[in-house]
């Protein structure tokens, strides 16, 4: 293949009005290269000088890049870190973004040729690549036209070949890669579509050609990435002060239909409704809201293609050190909570019976212990797609670790001292009060919960009616005597009160006597995603229903 | 590596799949493979803030470590006019510039694939897939690359060199590395690593982990 260069283009003096071959060209570069430190580097600098082009390039400037990038792809054994410094930075320096796939093309031959000539530039080029995850700022508004989105495609398929080549050439290189896309994440702070962007590509490389290799490390930074943001959001922006309505207020008359932009007075819970204090205009919210709409449809794909199992058990394990351990996440859980729907009897059942194992290890530090129960009541309740029977297995095994717990402590109320326990109560008081009615209708779940010692654990001198948040300890009560299930010969009198000094007690500072993580999202997006999933629950104050 | 009349390896336990695929300073190679030896189940106290109990083994190890000069066959993955590509054992990487091919072998398009020919024997045929022998130059010990050479007589397509050498290419002797007890004794009876045949018996075929596939010798 010969080209021809037009004289008033910048090019090699040698080159002027000549046609040359592959090998020729090849031969050029590497004497320019060569020449460099011999003193003499006018070639060299020209070559640099073509890398620089960007800006609307005619045809024979494309096909002047385009030569100058192949030459140099077949000349890089010559290319030396200390003596073309300029050149690599240019090299290393070019967005793909800004131009047509034939420069693209061979642009990445090169990035291809470096990366697996030496361990130089190994990491370079694979920071190259992933720099390219993302446009620069000034493509962002095109990405809104099909133009800017033919590009997209362009430029990203090619990024994700040239990673999965460089991976057959450099086996190690997977792994020289995942710190680098983890370094490379854009802050909270960074634009929303950029963001966007980059997991994009974290989740294509999830689901790609490498996965094996790095698709693990992937959903784990994003989960982080996800409490990131979740923990930016503040608690003041997702409850309201005004806690005077209770736990168990009627939640939403239609069911059937997600309420978008109900006009609510107050009702902090009211679902679809973002109220006055909405997070509407907070832009946290926003872009995580985005980002885990993405995660939920990397999810389906995943539930597609057969694979949703493999990654669940990575996003347990990051539920398990990330959420549990540290903090009270606002939404992030409901990643768990989509994936749990997608496949209800194999990551479903996995979740709670992951929650309950810990809530029942004794070697758990008490929070995190009663922060899985609250997990664990908060998702059985919610849970549409769960099965009572099983609901009520797991409802066993908690009443059962109550049960033993009472036999083994003889003591009086003690809120502080007892907190995992009474946790464990409020847990199983506030599953039953979703619960119990579509339980009492089924034979053998109505056996098995008769069967329950729930009088002698309630009854108990430790008190745990008492200390329990009251709106949840009334609801129960008043369900369980309709039901026949369980009474109590003292009038439990709360006044409405939604807390008391005693479940504060025993909640502590994370006020973990009143964590319903699984409570309606006010993300509005992930919200549509996960309503189908939801069980709200209906019921009245001061109804008396069977 | 264990060579094919020289074998010490019997043992069950050899735990047969590649363990890391990162440079071991200590060991000064990539361990492959590893058969533990507990001479006494009794153990130690070792002293400390938090107590450890110590209990001393002898291993044996199976060590990947080219050093300059050795020579070591991998498959040629992407083979173009200024350089080879090769894949050792799955793992490692390594590549021949142009200036390392001697001028025996000339580059040429066959069939839409470039291919490396050489001059004097027409069937000496080098292209992607094939099993190569090759002198190691250099190591970078952090990727696991290899910059290695075609330029010493007796490297090239093992296929061809083994069927057509009279002075047959080094037998798969091998360098062993033995630890016992934290001395290290250095067994160098060959200059020569096994980089791709490996498996002594089929029973011995050893995996890689990340499901990829031992290159074997085709």
């Amino acid at each position: 293949m010969g080209v021809e260069l037009a004289t008033d283009r910048a090019g090699f003096h040698e080159m002027e009005e000549v046609n040359f071959s592959d090998s020729e060209l090849v031969y050029h570069v590497r004497h320019a290269l060569q020449s460099v430190p011999l003193g003499d580097s006018d070639s060299y600098d020209q070559l640099i000088g073509v890398l620089h082009h960007k800006e609307r390039l005619a045809p024979d400037e494309v096909a002047l890049l385009v030569t100058s990038l192949k030459a140099l792809s077949g000349a890089v054994s010559c290319i030396d870190m200390v003596h073309h410094k300029s050149l690599l930075s240019s090299i290393f320096g070019m967005s793909l973004w800004n131009y047509g796939p034939d420069v693209m093309d061979a642009l990445l031959e090169l990035i291809l040729s470096l990366a697996a000539s030496s361990g130089n530039y190994l990491d370079c080029s694979l920071d190259m690549l992933v720099s390219n995850f993302m446009p620069p700022y000034s493509f962002l508004d095109l990405l809104k036209q099909p133009r800017g989105l033919t590009r997209k495609d362009q430029v990203l398929s090619r990024v994700h070949s040239t990673l999965k080549d460089i991976a057959d050439l450099v086996p190690l290189a997977p792994s020289r890669l995942v710190p680098i896309v983890i370094q490379r994440m854009p802050n909270v702070f960074t634009k929303e579509p950029l963001i966007m962007i980059y997991v994009e590509n974290m989740l294509r490389l999830e689901g790609g050609a490498i996965r094996e290799l790095v698709g693990n490390m992937m959903l784990v930074a994003l989960m982080d990435r996800l409490v990131d943001l979740d923990v930016e959001i503040a608690w003041e922006e997702v409850l309201q002060d005004d806690c005077s309505k209770g736990i168990f207020e009627m939640e939403l008359e239609d069911m059937e239909e997600p309420a978008d932009d109900v006009e609510n007075d107050g009702g902090e819970l009211h679902r679809g409704s973002l109220s006055r204090k909405s997070l509407g205009g907070n832009l946290i919210a926003e872009k995580l809201d985005s980002l885990m709409v993405l995660t939920f449809e990397h999810l389906e794909s995943c539930e597609a293609g057969g694979r949703l199992i493999e990654v669940f058990e990575t996003l347990v394990l990051s539920f398990q050190t990330t959420v549990l351990n540290a903090f009270k996440s606002k939404f992030a859980q409901f990643v768990m909570f989509y994936a749990c729907a997608l496949d209800p009897e194999n990551c479903g059942v996995r979740f709670a019976r992951m929650l309950a194992d810990f809530f029942v290890c004794s070697t758990f530090p008490p929070l995190n212990r009663m922060s899985a129960v609250a997990y664990l009541a908060s998702y059985l309740s919610r849970g549409k797609f769960l099965t009572a029977s099983f609901v009520a297995n797991i409802l066993e095994r908690l009443v059962v670790w109550c049960l033993e717990y009472c036999k083994i402590h003889d003591g009086d109320i003690n809120p502080k001292a007892h907190r995992v326990f009474y946790s464990g109560c409020q847990a199983i008081m506030y599953v039953l009060c979703f619960r119990m009615r579509s339980m009492m209708n089924v034979p053998h779940l109505r056996s098995q919960l008769l069967l329950l010692p729930l009088e002698t654990i309630l009854k108990h001198p430790l008190s745990p009616l008492k200390v329990c948040l009251p709106s949840i300890v009334e609801e129960f009560l008043r369900q369980a005597k309709a039901a026949r299930l369980f009474t109590v010969s003292e009038t439990f009198i709360f006044s409405d009160l939604l807390e008391s000094e005693l479940s504060r007690a025993f909640g502590g500072i994370e006020r973990l006597d009143m964590f319903f993580p699984f409570d309606p999202c006010l993300l509005k997006k992930c919200d549509r995603f996960t309503f189908l999933a939801f069980r709200l629950h209906n019921f009245f104050r001061n109804a008396n229903l069977l | 590596m264990p060579n094919k009349e020289n074998r010490k390896c019997h043992n069950p336990l050899l735990i047969q799949s590649i363990t890391t695929d990162k440079f071991n300073e200590i060991f000064d190679g990539v361990v492959l493979a590893y058969d533990v030896d507990i001479p006494s189940k009794d153990a130690k106290i070792l002293p400390g803030i938090h107590p450890y109990f110590g209990v001393r083994l002898k291993a044996k190890l199976l060590l990947f470590s080219p050093k300059p000069n050795m020579l070591i066959e991998g498959k040629v993955v992407k083979l173009a006019q200024e350089s080879i590509h090769i894949v050792v054992l799955g793992f490692s990487s390594a590549i021949i510039t142009d200036e390392e091919i001697r001028g025996e072998f000339k580059y040429k398009i066959k069939h839409g694939e470039g291919v490396f020919v050489s001059r004097s024997h027409k069937r000496h045929v080098i292209k992607v897939g094939t099993m190569i022998r090759f002198l190691v130059k250099s190591l970078d010990e952090e990727i696991l690359h290899i910059s290695g050479s075609l330029n010493p007589p007796h490297t090239g397509n093992i296929l061809w060199l083994d069927k057509n050498l009279e002075d047959a290419s080094p037998s798969s002797r091998s360098t062993k590395k033995r630890r016992e007890n934290g001395e290290s004794r250095e067994m160098q009876e060959h200059d020569t690593v096994d980089g791709g045949v490996f498996s002594l018996d089929n029973s011995h075929q050893i995996k890689k982990s990340k499901k990829r596939k031992i290159s074997e010798e085709s």
